[in-house]
């Protein structure tokens, strides 16, 4: 029996052609996805960087991750269908009086459905296996066949997913049969992943959320978390316990929910209730009545105006809209987007390391693109289920007679939609303000909140439901309806990945918006709301072909509609329609202009890589003339904030510090900008590169050693486009920075220079044209703004509606200079004589003091361990987020960004302060990197930015104390290991580390110095920083690099501890420590012994493939716990066998053992060397 | 108030011919259609009601012309549907006044009153807090009748209303149904012939998309007068007498013989008797005269 059921179901899904459209779908999809990614559409590619492989287990199983959300909606519309048929044709009042049995009709349906699930999903790993096998790929991106990549994904994870949750659906539609029911189930799988995911990450649980994901995507991340790239292009995922246990997990869930729905089920005409309310048993209406009533209906007026037609549409939206609010299965969804909305939105002001204020702008941006998805989803749902409505409820013959046109039906539909769709958006901005009040944050921006979801967000999701209600009409029901559209959703997401991105075909999309409280969306809200009307005219044109295809009466087959279509469009809904195709194309050319006008940058961007080889090609013979530098710097620069144009002309003195005699100059200008610049003497050039602003000039009369030259300028930027902007001037807190003014000689990519090549020492690390720089500067701004750059103010007017500040630094400092500018709160303190000035929006006040603490503290530390502060001034100055998230320094100014300002003071003790931290770094680089200047080879920033961080640990520990120090630790740890995953070519060692490698210079040069400091002492190791500092102070070529401060570490630190120089500073070293037992004896009340057993291994990576195992000689510490985690002892050891064990004598009963405490030693899995102790 | 159909044709894409070159004119009162399953009843019925498009023809209701200006028709159109459902968990009341403000009734005072006046007339006053959804057939066919009378309707059309009735719910539903047929036109399609012998003042039989009679009940069985015979036979008989008689109908009496009645202008022979000629006769004469055609 079950074999014919299961042979019967097959039958008709194989016989039904959708399925065949679903297959190639996806088929489809995921073969230009590949191809896409691996470069078809993209010119060749030179790059001899190591990419990612597109047919690596590990890219497969990522691949299909993504794909598995599509595959989820297979099990409702599949699955879920195959029993679902049965009610909605209403056979099952005629199949279930035959003799079949329960368990054949169940499984045999369900596993003929599954089976032809299984068979779409394998459509996706067909199209990698046939896509890396297209000719005209990147060689690079392809790697070799592995079969064993396929058979896990799908072994593990596709299949088991398939099963597992197309059993939970089947078994929800059986039970509820309502294969709707099962849609909104997905739905809630999703958003089950998503709160897991919130909740036990918050908790900094990651190893729970492996082992409960739903799907095992974060099972596989988790394992999978400290691949490097070459790992991951090699590697197969692994399987170890928490993959099947995460699989037992959920196959447990769908058991017992199988179970439960097996045991319930039976044949019967009515549905099974779980809480059957039971109405008073009374037999409705038996009564007799004899003759009928007389009575006399009376005359009741009818209108059909076109205003009472308007309120009927009302009328029936109200109806439909509150048959969605009480339908059940919306009800569970929405409670379940709350609960995610929620966690995410409480997420975005707690990441792991930073505590963010709920600001309404981070309320709105992550969580609202995450809703909008779960909105647009159930938009296409209930879009199918309010369209066939009447006919699933069979009650459309009473509505169709009625006289009323079809517009009042088709608009009551979209309109109950619509009103959907804002309840939904309220829902999301109530969360955010019950997160913002939960964290006694009370800075409430309701017309922010209002114009972000309902002007930009609303239109959107308006434009989907008009869509939504064009594919839901034109099919015949809701459930293929909803997967046409999902597929189409997928495909347009995929369009990009095929190199279609015009606006003028990706469906209702708009140029990216960001949003910063200084500077609210800027001028792109001009593109965005020209897009969105774009597609929102679309959109009208499809509602009216809807009207066209809207179903009255009898169903119809579609040559029949298409008729009734043709027949409809007449009188007013053709003069709209063309009305509208004309706004649409007006529109159209309007985008089709602002993108043409943008086109420049985009051409630029493909073809970067080989323009760049050729100019490399034709001028690199010059990258060796002798050249002059810049002495000094005079800009007189005019900012236009409402034009967001700048307009600049400077002066430069060149000097000839060379002892050769300079005939030939190089110049290069910003590569956006028109700039135009003249010399003192006559010079003719002789070449010239329009694509890389590069000209080869001839001087005249040859620069002797010790002559000057000087250099005129003037830079304006391009015209703004209506998709691009042309500079960095923005409406409020511009910040511009110096890339756009001439620079002098070859200054591509030397970086790669080791830090033993003495040639190199010339050049400071941040400039190759100048040593330090005499700077002075006029700048003017729109009047009611702030304008700022390095240097002391000399004078501030206005004059004709401008306001004019006139800066001078009063002592040479490096090339690096930015004008900022807006309206800005200005909060001043004193340091020892020194102004501690924060430029800042006017509401952004929470984290001045830390600021000002954090510069306090630096001051004090660096004052204290190396040298006098140079300048008699820092002023930190706010730009808005959509500049950056970054900090920086130059002369007495510190540029930081808008999120800096942001710091939820009261949880960010218990992570890192970064309003402390930042400025307090910052300020450090006064020191390193300003007073010391690095010579430009690699390695350099482990002289600025380890250093640098090393300090601001120790300022950040005097203030916050040891254990928050540690937390900083575990940080950057996270930070070196993380980074490692990403890097593309070989991980080189902290003193070759390149200016990009921020994962070295930062997280592992903490991590080294802090670790040499502990071992050695703060005195011992600052005393050789100060030493190397006075030594390079302020100074001219040749300058220092990261192998002279490694000479003299070697020439200080004692022998034991040279190890870690080699370790930490010179090469790319691991430990991996295991305790293996703890052992505990009580000896008397006061008196414990511990014995830890435990081993340790040392190893090196490089570019070979294997590592190198390395003698041990080391030490290694080891933090005894009691039962409430204080801290008894650390033990210190010295280790020279791979195995130890350790007697410790305590005074108290220890609890636990933990290997390296204080993050002193690299290790990838820090949970083998935590141990309970056992007694 | 008269409808007037002329030359209608409908053939569905399976090749089906539910209409076919049909003509017919219904007058004040209420109309019997009566017909076999399958004979185009619905179709007909669906095309009148707007819910269908014809291929050709033309129907007149007054003078409004149906198939240009269909919105016309629905303004003074009751329906009740062959088959048909509603909202799962909405009262009555709701319902009502859902279907209310679709056929135009602008004040909600007036809806009250017109949907109290409903509920009273079908007798579903007591309960019409409760679904609909979970009503007995013929309560549902009740509620059907109530929503069809809102908007005082000139043109009725009840689509095989009795269908699945018990005895003494289609007796209620049929008084409901002669309550308000007398002002109107009623148009009532049934494959059972009491109905129309009960209740109509007018009918028409349909078979195979055509009209194959329209007349007055009453006198439809009284031209059949002195025509039809009965007898009892042998039930292997049957055949026998089919081959030689126009055999109308047959019925097992008690003695497990055949009671047959046949057609017949003269006396057919011994063995038979004459008898009063009954609406079942026209039905089945006319039915089968199509047959032999």
């Amino acid at each position: 029996m079950f074999k014919n059921i299961y042979l019967h179901e097959l039958k008709y899904w194989l016989k039904n052609p959708i399925i065949y459209g679903y297959g190639l779908a996806f088929f489809g999809l995921a073969f230009l996805l590949l191809v896409g990614t691996a470069g078809l559409f993209d010119p060749p590619s030179s790059s001899t960087k190591l990419v990612r492989i597109v047919n690596s287990p590990f890219e497969i199983n990522y691949v299909m991750n993504y794909f598995n959300k599509f595959f989820l909606f297979l099990l409702p519309a599949i699955i879920g269908a195959s029993i679902y048929k049965d009610y909605k044709y209403r056979m099952h009042s005629i199949v279930y009086t035959f003799p079949i049995d329960k368990f054949s009709y169940l499984f045999g349906k369900f596993f003929a459905a599954a089976s032809i699930v299984l068979l779409l999903t394998l459509g996706v790993g067909l199209a990698i296996l046939i896509g890396s096998w297209m000719p005209g790929l990147h060689e690079t991106k392809i790697g070799v066949f592995n079969l064993w990549g396929y058979l896990q994904v799908y072994g593990l994870y596709v299949f088991p997913n398939m099963l597992i949750f197309g059993a939970i659906i089947f078994a929800i539609v059986t039970w509820t049969r309502n294969i709707y029911a099962g849609f909104i189930s997905v739905l809630v799988l999703f958003l089950l992943q998503i709160i897991l995911e919130k909740l036990l990450l918050g908790m900094a649980w990651p190893e729970a959320l492996a082992l409960l994901d739903p799907f095992g995507q974060y099972t596989a991340g988790y394992e999978t978390q400290h691949w490097t790239l070459k790992e991951q292009n090699t590697l197969l995922i692994p399987v170890t316990g928490m993959v099947i246990g995460n699989r037992l997990i959920w196959l447990a869930i769908a058991v017992g929910i199988w179970t439960f729905v097996y045991r319930r089920f039976s044949f019967s005409e009515q549905g099974d209730v779980l809480f059957r309310r039971k109405a008073k048993g009374e037999v409705l209406m038996k009564k007799k009545f004899g003759a009928s009533p007389k009575i006399q209906l009376q005359e009741v007026a009818t209108t059909f105006s076109f205003s009472q037609k308007c309120k009927t549409l009302w009328y029936l939206s109200l109806a439909d809209f509150k048959f969605i609010l009480r339908s059940k299965p919306f009800l569970v969804l929405i409670a379940f987007g709350l609960v995610a909305v929620v966690m995410s939105l409480a997420q975005v002001s707690n990441l792991n390391d930073m505590a963010l204020l709920p600001a309404t702008r981070l309320m709105l941006f992550i969580p609202t693109i995450f809703f909008t998805m779960i909105i647009i989803l159930v938009t296409f749902l209930y879009a199918g289920m309010l369209v066939h409505r009447p006919t699933t409820s069979r009650m459309n013959q009473l509505i169709d007679i009625s006289p009323h046109p079809d517009w009042v039906f088709l608009l009551s539909k979209v309109l109950a939609l619509l009103k959907m769709q804002i309840l939904l958006l309220s829902v999301l901005m109530f969360a955010g303000i019950f997160i913002q009040v939960f964290n006694g944050y009370y800075h409430f921006e309701i017309p922010l909140y209002l114009f972000h979801l309902y002007a930009l967000v609303f239109p959107m999701l308006m434009i989907w439901a008009f869509a939504a209600v064009f594919v839901q009409t034109l099919l015949p029901n809701t459930y293929v309806g909803l997967f046409v559209l999902v597929l189409a959703w997928l495909g347009l997401s995929g369009m990009e990945h095929v190199g279609l991105d015009s606006l003028l075909i990706s469906f209702n999309k708009t140029p990216d918006l960001f949003y910063s409280d200084l500077n609210g969306y800027a001028q792109e809200l001009g593109a965005h709301f020209l897009a969105q009307s774009y597609w929102l005219v679309f959109a009208l044109l499809l509602l009216g072909l809807t009207l066209l295809f809207w179903n009255r009466g009898m169903p119809a087959v579609f040559g029949q509609r298409l008729k009734t279509a043709s027949r409809r469009f007449k009188r007013s809904l053709a003069y709209g329609s063309v009305g509208l195709l004309l706004v649409f194309l007006f529109l159209g050319t309007k985008v089709y202009q602002g993108e043409q006008a943008s086109q420049k940058g985009a051409f630029l961007d493909k073809n970067q890589g080989r323009l760049m080889k050729e100019f490399r090609a034709n001028y690199e013979v010059f990258s060796q003339l002798p050249q002059p530098k810049i002495t000094k710097v005079n800009i007189n620069i005019n900012l236009f904030p409402k034009r967001h144009s700048f307009k600049a002309h400077g002066t430069y003195v060149l000097l000839n510090k060379t002892n050769q005699v300079i005939d030939t100059l190089l110049v290069r200008t910003g590569y956006d900008e028109i700039s135009d610049y003249k010399f003192s003497q006559e010079t003719e050039r002789i070449r010239q590169d329009t694509f890389m602003k590069f000209s080869v000039l001839k001087l005249s009369k040859s620069l002797l050693p010790g002559d000057t030259i000087r250099m005129d300028f003037t830079v304006e930027n391009t015209k703004n486009a209506l998709f691009e902007r042309n500079s960095n001037v923005l409406g409020n807190g511009t910040f511009l920075k110096d890339e756009h003014f001439p620079r002098i000689g070859f200054t591509y990519d030397e970086e790669n220079v080791r830090p033993n090549d003495s040639t190199f020492y010339e050049h400071h690390f941040y400039a190759l044209d100048s040593d330090l720089i005499e700077y002075e500067a006029l700048v003017s701004t729109s009047e009611d703004q702030i304008a700022i750059t390095p240097g002391y103010l000399q004078k501030e007017w206005t004059q004709d509606g401008r306001h004019f500040f006139h800066y001078k630094m009063n002592r040479p400092l490096e090339y690096s200079f930015g004008f900022n500018s807006g309206r800005f709160q200005k909060t001043a303190e004193k340091w020892k004589g020194i102004d501690l000035e924060i430029y800042h929006h006017p509401s952004h006040d929470h984290n001045l003091t830390a600021m000002m603490n954090g510069l306090k503290a630096a001051f004090e530390y660096n004052t204290q361990y190396f040298s006098p502060y140079q300048h008699s001034e820092i002023r930190i100055i706010e730009f808005p987020q959509s500049e950056g998230t970054f900090a920086t320094t130059s002369g007495n100014s510190i540029p930081m960004s808008e999120i800096r300002f942001l710091v939820n003071a009261d949880t960010a003790t218990q992570k890192i302060d970064l309003s402390f931290y930042v400025p307090s770094h910052e300020l450090t680089h006064q020191w390193w990197g300003g007073q010391l200047l690095p010579a430009r080879t690699l390695g350099a920033v482990m002289l600025t930015e380890s250093i640098t961080e090393y300090i601001s640990l120790q300022v950040y520990k005097r203030q916050y104390g040891e254990k928050q120090a540690l937390n900083f630790l575990a940080h950057q740890r996270r930070r070196y290991l993380e980074g490692r995953t990403r890097e593309a070519g070989v991980e080189p060692p902290l003193t070759q580390a390149a200016f990009a490698q921020s994962y070295i210079s930062y997280g592992k040069g903490t991590l080294a110095f802090n670790t040499l400091k502990h071992y050695w002492g703060e005195a011992e190791l600052n005393a050789v920083l100060k030493k190397f500092l006075e030594d390079h102070q302020h100074g001219g070529a040749p300058y220092p690099s990261s192998m002279h401060l490694i000479k003299r570490l070697k020439t200080a630190v004692p022998d034991s501890l040279q190890y870690l120089i080699r370790d930490m500073f010179e090469s790319v070293t691991f430990y991996e420590n295991e305790i293996s037992q703890v052992r505990g004896t009580k000896k008397s009340e006061q008196e414990f012994e511990l014995t830890v057993d435990f081993s340790m291994r040392k190893y090196a990576v490089g570019s070979e493939e294997k590592a190198i195992d390395l003698p041990l000689a080391d030490f290694v510490e080891l933090g005894i716990y009691d039962a409430q985690d204080h801290l008894l002892m650390v033990k210190k050891v010295k280790l020279t066998t791979a195995h130890t064990s350790v007697k410790i004598l305590l005074d108290q009963a220890p609890a636990r053992v933990e290997l390296d405490p204080n993050f002193l030693m690299i290790d990838k899995d820090r949970e083998k060397g935590r141990a309970e102790v056992e007694w | 108030m008269t409808l007037k159909i002329n030359q209608l044709n409908k053939t569905y894409p399976n090749g089906v011919k539910a209409i076919d070159h049909l003509d017919l004119e219904i007058k004040k009162g209420m109309f019997g259609l009566l017909g076999p399953n399958g004979a185009g009843k619905s179709s007909l019925m669906r095309s009148i009601a707007t819910l269908q498009e014809p291929d050709s023809g033309s129907i007149f209701f007054e003078d409004i012309e149906v198939l240009q200006d269909p919105m016309s028709l629905r303004k003074v159109l009751g329906y009740l549907p062959q088959d048909f459902g509603v909202y799962p968990n909405q009262s009555a009341v709701d319902l009502l006044d859902y279907f209310a403000v679709l056929k135009g009734i602008a004040s909600k005072k007036d809806r009250q009153k017109i949907v109290a006046q409903v509920l009273e007339l079908t007798n579903l006053t007591e309960v019409r807090k409760k679904a609909v959804s979970g009503y007995s057939g013929g309560m549902k066919q009740r509620f059907g009748i109530a929503q069809l009378l809102l908007n005082n309707p000139k043109l009725i059309i009840v689509d095989e209303p009795t269908a699945g009735l018990d005895p003494a719910e289609r007796h209620r539903f049929l008084n409901v149904l002669r309550e308000i047929g007398a002002e109107n036109t009623v148009i009532f399609s049934t494959h059972i012939v009491e109905d129309v012998q009960e209740l109509c003042s007018d009918m028409a039989i349909m078979n195979d998309g055509k009209i194959l009679q329209q007349e007055k009940p009453n006198q439809a069985i009284q031209n059949l007068e002195n025509q039809i015979w009965t007898s009892a036979i042998p039930q292997e008989d049957l055949n026998l007498f089919e081959k030689k008689y126009r055999v109308l109908s047959s019925s097992f009496n008690e003695n497990k013989a055949l009671t047959i009645r046949i057609f017949s202008t003269e006396n057919p022979g011994v063995s038979f008797r004459q008898t009063t000629p009954n609406l079942e006769d026209v039905y089945f004469l006319a039915l089968k005269k199509d047959s032999h055609v």
